[in-house]
């Protein structure tokens, strides 16, 4: 199968082998928590009050500055209050909180129906926006979809690579929702006129590639099955994959001629602009060796992990519950208890029975210079020697020698690491630093002219 | 025979010229230095530690010499620096007050429950990074000690979950304030006895719920005061040092004894 880039992991060692169920339409009872701050420090400002009544799909917080997005109401009910809860972070932020009277009254518009003739690139960004469809990286869709010139784009990306085995969310898009993905990919063809549309898809998941294949055809379509290797999804990699091309980190995909947008987003899209549906839904995977049936789901926003934990059967007899990871094993964020709302860019819950990073840390040692780390980056850094320079707090280093900016923080080498050091933590820390740097030179430049 | 005579031409020639050069170049190019600057390099402390915002003792020295910088700029050094620095200087050095670091944090282990899960570098800045939470509380000391680690006196100590600062050894370079990401750790005067230490900005039940060391924003504290020097903002008491008087009768009634008479 397909692997571009150099390095890689297979991260088979956490799979459970099972297949994706289908997915249960799954209407929580009781109270909602709608978060006004996304995990990455994005906030809304709401626009309701308290003891008001909203409907499903009603604007109840508007975006706030940069990268923030509209929030919208996925029960109906009444306001209880606006208040600090703990969320995904771990932190605690003001929710909006909502009394679900568990009939979803249906506000005016939603669900109503576009031809897609009828519209044009704008008034498609322009819905995705207000929709406040998110990126999975919770950026606003608008962000990776709007191009200067849509002439030069030569290929649309659909990634429906998963980071991880034991994810299913985007199979069961595929399987359960082929139509809307069709659609999506024709609305991504009306944006892009010229350019080819790629559905990028693991090769471990055979029947998803035949599914595709079968159902999106046309001219300028076509379906890849790319080595299922861990960071394949990551847009560096798809670009070294599907053409071939090394480029920088100060450089996008755009100015290379792509635009990769994940399938999870193009369904988001495709329900914003064609359905009139804002973004509130979306499947989760909930899983993890310590739940008894695990399954997919599609929910809405503001259910309560623990809710789904209940909904899955519970935990197994016996199992002890010592970790949540909300999204893959690689990335995923670890709030400390189940009750918590979801959020936009949650697409599955791990329950562990067993904490892999309490443990890595308890077994780290000294590094051994095995060199693993170098094999596996995918981008060719040097991740041991990144790691010295970001312990000496060496910036110059770690900067114009190793390239530590191109980091993409996948995290292979974290996870090949033969004595278990906390690599990328460290390599994210020093970017985020830098960056803090150039920010203050660039003030202290503005104050001298 | 020959060779070694040409040889030994070749390269005197030569060195006479390299010689020339130089003596050329030293005079054209010569930099004049600025004796006070050096007199005055010679007497700060020299450890470089960039507490006085300038990029070391020799830059601190040339802005002090140009007079771009008062006389007092080193915190280290403290007033018998400032003294000799101005003696040189030909100023008197104006007395600055004593300063010392301050942790706005009562979060022990005893009094709040940590459940956080965070796991990896211990740094506060990396954990903070990692959108982990670390403490129930979010204002509060992460306890990683990156105060510590940047303290050049070694005044700081994580006891117990909490930074606490050794009043004595502590010489208010400030360097533990900018680097806590938390923003909990202030400069008082030295001879200061009352200060609030908590930094939650919450409302009461809510820091109940997760300290029971809080500050609650009864504003007892205030009603207490007879100085104006206590107020209470978003829900949290400041004192304001220059008002304050060391009563102690707002450390006497507060009700979740977070004003305390002294540094722990």
């Amino acid at each position: 199968m397909k692997q571009g880039f150099r390095g890689g992991v297979y991260l088979t060692d956490y799979s459970e082998l099972r297949r994706p169920t289908e997915p249960v339409f799954f209407d929580p009872p009781d109270e909602m928590v709608y978060p006004l701050t996304s995990w990455n420090g994005k906030t809304s400002k709401p626009v309701v009050a308290k003891g008001e009544a909203v409907l499903v799909g009603q604007l109840i917080a508007e975006a706030d500055g940069e990268d923030s997005s509209n929030l919208f109401c996925s029960c109906s009910g009444t306001v209880r209050i606006i208040e600090k809860r703990r969320t995904l972070s771990g932190r605690m932020q003001e929710c909006i909180v909502v009394d679900n009277d568990g009939e979803y009254t249906e506000c005016e518009g939603f669900g109503q129906k576009t031809d897609i003739s009828e519209l044009g690139t704008g008034e498609i960004l322009k819905r995705a926006a207000d929709a406040g469809v998110v990126t999975p990286q919770c950026l606003p869709a608008e962000k990776v979809l709007a191009v200067k010139d849509p002439g030069s784009i030569k290929t649309v990306v659909v990634n429906c690579v998963e980071c991880d085995p034991s994810l299913f969310s985007k199979e069961v898009l595929v399987n359960c929702f082929t139509a809307d993905i069709v659609k999506g990919a024709d609305l991504l063809r009306r944006m892009y006129p010229d350019a080819e549309v790629v559905f990028t898809v693991g090769s471990d998941r055979a029947d998803t590639v035949a599914k595709l294949r079968d159902d999106v055809k046309g001219e300028n379509i076509r379906v890849e099955a790319l080595e299922a290797i861990y960071p394949q999804g990551e847009p560096h990699c798809l670009i070294k994959t599907l053409a071939d091309i090394d480029y920088p980190a100060s450089v996008t995909p755009e100015e290379l001629g792509f635009v990769i947008i994940d399938i999870r987003t193009l369904f988001a899209v495709k329900k914003a602009v064609l359905d009139g549906e804002p973004s509130m839904r979306r499947v989760i995977t909930v899983s993890g060796d310590a739940v008894k049936n695990p399954c997919e789901f599609v929910v809405r926003d503001g259910t309560s992990l623990a809710v789904l934990l209940e909904e899955a059967g519970g935990l197994k007899d016996g199992a002890e519950l010592k970790k949540i990871i909300v999204g893959d094993h690689m990335n995923g964020l670890t709030p400390s208890s189940a009750d918590v709302p979801a959020e936009k860019t949650a697409d599955a819950v791990f329950f562990m029975t067993r904490d892999y990073a309490a443990e890595a840390e308890a077994a780290m040692d000294n590094c051994v210079r095995c060199g693993r780390c170098f094999t596996v980056c995918p981008i060719g850094l040097a991740p041991q020697m990144l790691a010295v320079a970001a312990e000496m707090k060496d910036y110059e280093r770690f900067e114009k020698k190793l390239y530590g900016m191109e980091c993409t923080l996948c995290g292979a080498c974290s996870f090949i690491c033969t004595a278990r050091r906390p690599l990328t933590q460290r390599f994210r820390h020093m970017q985020q630093e830098i960056l803090l740097m150039r920010e203050a030179e660039e003030k202290e430049a503005d104050k001298n002219e | 025979m020959n060779t070694i005579i040409i040889t030994t031409a070749v390269i005197g020639i030569v060195g006479v010229i390299v010689g020339a050069g130089l003596v050329f170049a030293g005079r054209k190019f010569y930099v004049e230095v600025d004796e006070k600057e050096i007199a005055v390099r010679e007497v700060l402390p020299g450890n470089n530690c960039g507490a006085c915002g300038y990029a070391g003792c020799d830059a601190v020295a040339a802005a002090i010499a140009k007079g771009e910088a008062p006389v007092n700029t080193c915190p280290v050094g403290g007033a018998p620096v400032a003294a000799k620095v101005g003696e040189i200087m030909g100023l008197t050095a104006e007395d600055k007050e004593r300063l010392v670091a301050f942790v706005m944090c009562k979060g022990s282990c005893e009094v709040t429950q940590n459940q956080g899960t965070y796991i990896g570098v211990k740094d506060c800045r990396t954990a903070l990074l990692s959108g982990v939470s670390v403490t129930d509380c979010d204002y509060g000391c992460m306890g990683f000690g990156t105060c510590a680690s940047v303290c050049p006196q070694e005044a700081i100590k994580v006891v117990d979950g909490v930074a606490v600062v050794d009043r004595e050894k502590c010489i208010g370079c400030g360097l533990c304030v900018r680097n806590c990401p938390k923003h909990i750790i202030e400069l008082v005067p030295y001879k200061n006895n009352v200060s609030v230490q908590c930094s939650n900005r919450d409302k009461g039940p809510l820091v109940r719920k997760v300290c029971t060391a809080g500050c609650i924003g009864c504003s007892m504290c205030v009603r207490q005061c007879e100085h104006d020097a206590v107020h209470v903002v978003d829900n949290l008491a400041h004192v304001d040092y220059n008002n304050c008087v060391q009563c102690g009768k707002c450390v006497e009634k507060c009700p979740a004894k977070v004003i305390t008479p002294a540094a722990r």
